[in-house]
């Protein structure tokens, strides 16, 4: 096994490549640096900027989450063009600056009440508080799923990705996406089995 | 048999609930782009070390330091992945290592010390789901290192909750990880070691908790060897 071993959730950076100095300032990045990291900030902002502001709950932190996350980036682009999985890093970086940002505003990083609001209001039906505390049960629910499930379904349940949008962002096979809906989906129904045998109990007493 | 992939619509109708709408759906992408140009640019310029913007200093990877379990949870993702791998070498290494998975196997994984070695092993094979599995399991019947191990795995993948679940388990538990010596100390592994692991794990599936590796007796001596070709290689 060599350092540069594949790794399919990203792995680190190789720091062969830094012993050899190929980390450069941005103003001297060669063509090809640029263009690459200008494409794959178009190909990801909104989707980082997305899933931020579901964690966040806040267009401006989600902003702040996503430059310092382009930051680090750039601090190691050139090393990560030699990585195996460029994808599954940044969105380990992206993770990483979130957590940072909910810190300076110091709070936990996790799924606001207020994405359950934005979904209430997006699955608008006859009854708005009745759609509203469904809603937050949902996402009550969402916070206690293990947090690769939880990512996923992040993506695909509240964002709407599909199974191949979610792949490329988080770095994974399709089917490793496919795999951990199946798996939160089991635990749903697992809890949601649980809840109604303690339901029936009460009744009994 | 349970059709594992059969839709129950309770569990649907909550999916359902979750969906919220494409906010950055009228996203200024040029306008972001200008931003960041300016804003990379400037802290290309900016060499002052003091200047917020300043990148922060190329560290190459010779960190003395394990990464420590803390209560608020900064890790830094490199170092995790970096570390442990050093940590399961040095577990797979330990001298006690292959009695304590002998024992393990004998007892029907009834043992978490055993439970852990085995999963570093086939965290070092390659098998991450594997070697989560068994290091929870090892974890869960009180072993520190597991949960080390754990921490390291959550960090590495970019799951910073988890990690931070087991920074405090292990903070309050007061585990330190020099116990296994130092961070440089940490034997290089072989190039083949999967090759020597592999054959003597066999693969369990149950519905419920998924594919389970269950290593064979004959992984014990396999174990001995490897120890035996890391000694050689230093």
């Amino acid at each position: 096994m060599t350092q540069a071993d594949a790794d399919p959730e990203g792995g680190a950076v190789d720091f062969t490549v830094t012993r050899s100095g190929q980390q450069l300032p941005y103003e001297a990045w060669p063509p090809a640096w640029q263009s690459t990291f200008w494409a794959f900030h178009r190909q990801v902002r909104t989707r980082y900027l997305e899933w931020a502001y579901l964690q966040l709950g806040s267009d401006a932190d989600a902003e702040d989450a996503v430059d310092a996350t382009f930051d680090s980036l750039t601090d190691k682009w050139g090393q990560m063009l030699q990585m195996e999985n460029l994808k599954g890093y940044a969105w380990k970086v992206l993770k990483h600056r979130v957590i940072d940002q909910a810190r300076r505003q110091g709070r936990r990083a996790q799924p606001m009440d207020t994405a359950a609001f934005e979904a209430a209001m997006t699955n608008m039906s006859h009854d708005p508080f009745e759609d509203l505390a469904e809603a937050m049960a949902a996402y009550h629910e969402l916070r206690r799923l293990p947090e690769r499930q939880r990512d996923v379904m992040e993506l695909c349940s509240c964002l709407g990705f599909t199974t191949q949008e979610a792949a490329a962002l988080m770095g994974v096979e399709r089917a490793t996406v496919r795999s951990h809906m199946r798996q939160a989906r089991q635990r749903l129904a697992a809890r949601l089995r649980e809840d109604s045998v303690e339901g029936t109990d009460g009744e009994k007493q | 048999m349970i059709d594992r992939d059969a839709t129950n619509p309770q569990v649907e109708a909550l999916i359902g609930r979750l969906g919220t709408g494409r906010r950055y759906a009228e996203y200024d992408l040029d306008e972001a782009e200008r931003r960041m140009a300016v804003r990379q640019a400037a802290r290309s310029r900016c060499s002052n070390p003091s200047c917020a913007l300043a990148p922060p200093p190329t560290t190459a990877f010779s960190r003395p330091q394990w990464t420590r379990p803390a209560l608020d949870g900064q890790y830094a993702l490199e170092q995790a992945w970096w570390d442990l791998k050093a940590i399961c070498t040095l577990v797979v290494g330990a001298t006690d290592a292959a009695p304590v998975l002998e024992h393990f196997i004998q007892a029907h994984y009834a043992d978490g010390p055993g439970a852990r070695i085995l999963a570093c092993l086939l965290h070092l094979t390659g098998d991450r789901d594997g070697a989560r599995w068994w290091w929870q399991f090892a974890a869960g019947a009180g072993d520190n290192t597991a949960g080390y191990c754990l921490l390291l795995d959550h960090v590495r993948r970019g799951e910073l909750h988890d990690a931070r679940f087991w920074g405090r388990q292990l903070t309050s538990s007061g585990f330190a990880p020099e116990q296994w010596g130092s961070r440089s100390d940490a034997p290089v592994v072989v190039e083949d070691l999967p090759d020597r692991v592999s054959p003597h794990i066999t693969k369990k599936y149950h519905p419920a908790l998924g594919r389970i590796p269950l290593p064979e007796l004959s992984l014990v001596p396999a174990l001995q060897e490897l120890a035996s070709a890391d000694a050689s290689t230093h």
